[in-house]
């Protein structure tokens, strides 16, 4: 029984390692916008809900 | 006259000059190009540009 | 009446004539700047740091900038659409930076018919994205660790198409920036000749005197593993004049295109520019008869392009002319302080074609306070005071 050099990947990790990316793949993809608005509600001093937030319309 | 009816080559092609030949030189591109960037430039720098500015 | 001498400081034992002991200074340094080789290292910086210094040199600015002014200021490549378009922002926070906007957009090729976007920024932070209605993202981010370095992501994800993520770093001297970018790099550890795949590009940009300064950039790029990279070297130089008003830059990219463009502030509220592009190609020349390629030719296709804008209070003129015949404006006039409309026209005389779109831009707030200073009142319901210019 040899072993393979610790730089190569078995194919058990590779898979991990698309699957992985693919994970985060999705992640930034649905997860880009809610993050900025979460940091801008969270940074803005009267917390507008949900509905202002995506709404175009004035909140008052 | 259409190329169609000729066969290709065998037509008299008229010589042509040195400044028709120049013009489709690459060179050519490359002095009018230079020209109108020497030129815009002057004429960004000059009084004239000045001129198209309102006052305000 | 003298102080007895210490005995534990040897520095005033008198020793050897012409051999004095270590001053306080010397002592002081490590091994490092008292051995002789290093220490002429560390001088030979020093004499070049202090030569630095004492030409004052200032930042050049971003490589990315470099004909900024021109391109993206003055010329309204950034700013041209078709078709009709509204885009609907809400401010909800100025300090820090927080809006949301909806883009609805109809008779456009490029432009999607739906598109929300997002953007948060305070002083060390800045987050945008843009979501259309085919649900592909564009984002982008930068953080700034200080006033020197940089680092950006931007990233495209669509479905069914690549994911395309940029890293990108900048560092900013005090005379030189430095910009790292790299596309989609992916490393594979198996194959010790191609290990990068990927584009990586390194760019620096250096003053030489204070309005001068000369830039290099290197680009690295290896679609797949398997097929040759292809490496160049662009050359860039900025002029900056004396007290600003005008600015000169050229590029000579590894691409064979050459790039001179020219900025002038003709007044506060003029700015003029010039650009001229030279593209060097290659075209397989065809055989009359057989229609076999025979060989290749040089081709050179160039474009300049004049344009100029005007500032007003309420309004922006934009318009270019261009030696390919194009003729383009654009206008962005504010008509209430919650609306502007926007107008953009394209007209190529040579091929006959015109472009024409016209927008509405509305701003909205999300709190009391911000609608009352789009108004132009304060939060209490009095007029603002214009802001000192």
């Amino acid at each position: 029984m040899f072993s393979l050099p610790s730089f190569i990947l078995s194919d058990e990790s590779k898979e991990r390692i698309a699957k992985v990316w693919t994970l985060t793949n999705s992640a930034a993809h649905y997860g880009w916008i809610p993050f900025i608005l979460y940091l801008g509600w969270a940074n803005t001093a009267n917390k507008p809900n949900l509905f202002n937030l995506l709404s175009p319309l004035p909140s008052i | 006259m259409s190329g169609i009816f000729n066969v290709p080559g065998a037509a008299p092609t008229k010589p042509k000059s040195k400044f028709e030949e120049f013009k489709e030189s690459p060179m050519f591109t490359v002095l009018v190009n230079s020209v109108f960037f020497v030129a815009g430039v002057a004429f960004i720098q000059s009084p004239l540009m000045e001129m198209l500015a309102p006052e305000l | 009446m003298s102080t007895p001498v210490n005995i534990t400081d040897y520095t005033k034992i008198p020793t050897q004539a012409g051999v004095s002991p270590m001053t306080s200074d010397q002592t002081d340094e490590s091994f490092w700047s008292s051995n002789p080789i290093s220490s002429f290292f560390i001088d030979t910086y020093r004499n070049v740091h202090q030569h630095r210094e004492s030409l004052s040199l200032s930042n050049p600015g971003s490589v990315e900038d470099l004909n900024k002014e021109v391109a993206r200021d003055v010329f309204l490549n950034q700013y041209a659409f078709t078709g009709l378009r509204a885009d609907l922002n809400k401010a909800f926070s100025l300090n820090p930076a927080f809006q949301t906007s909806h883009t609805f957009s109809i008779g456009s090729t490029n432009l999607p018919s739906y598109a929300f976007s997002a953007l948060f920024a305070n002083d060390d932070l800045f987050v945008q994205g843009n979501v259309d209605a085919d649900f592909s993202l564009s984002g982008r981010l930068n953080y700034g660790w200080n006033k020197h370095n940089i680092s950006k992501v931007n990233l495209q994800i669509a479905h069914g198409q690549p994911t395309m993520c940029q890293l990108e770093q900048d560092i900013k001297g005090s005379d030189f920036s430095i910009n790292f970018k790299t596309l989609n790099p992916t490393f594979q550890l198996l194959n010790a000749s191609e290990i990068f795949t990927g584009v990586a590009v390194g760019s620096l940009l250096q003053n030489v005197t204070p309005n001068l300064a000369l830039g290099l950039e290197v680009l690295y790029s290896r679609s797949q593993s398997g097929t040759p990279a292809d490496s160049g070297v662009s050359y860039l130089t900025r002029y900056v004049s004396t007290n600003k008003n005008w600015i000169f830059s050229g590029q000579l990219q590894a691409n064979g295109a050459a790039i001179a463009s020219f900025w002038r502030k003709v007044s506060p509220n003029v700015e003029a520019g010039i650009e001229t592009t030279l593209q060097a190609g290659m075209i397989p020349i065809t055989d009359p008869v057989v229609g076999t390629p025979v060989g290749i030719q040089p081709t050179i296709e160039g474009s300049t392009t004049v344009g100029a804008k005007y500032e007003y209070r309420q309004s922006v003129y934009r318009g270019t002319i261009d030696s390919n015949g194009k003729i383009a404006c654009f206008l962005e006039k504010k008509i209430l302080p919650t609306l502007s409309i926007l107008f953009s026209g394209e007209i190529d005389h040579f091929k006959q074609e015109s472009k024409l779109g016209c927008g509405l831009q509305f701003e909205t707030a999300g709190n009391q306070e911000l609608l009352m200073m789009q108004q132009g009142l304060d939060a209490d319901g009095n007029p603002l005071q214009a802001p000192p210019q």
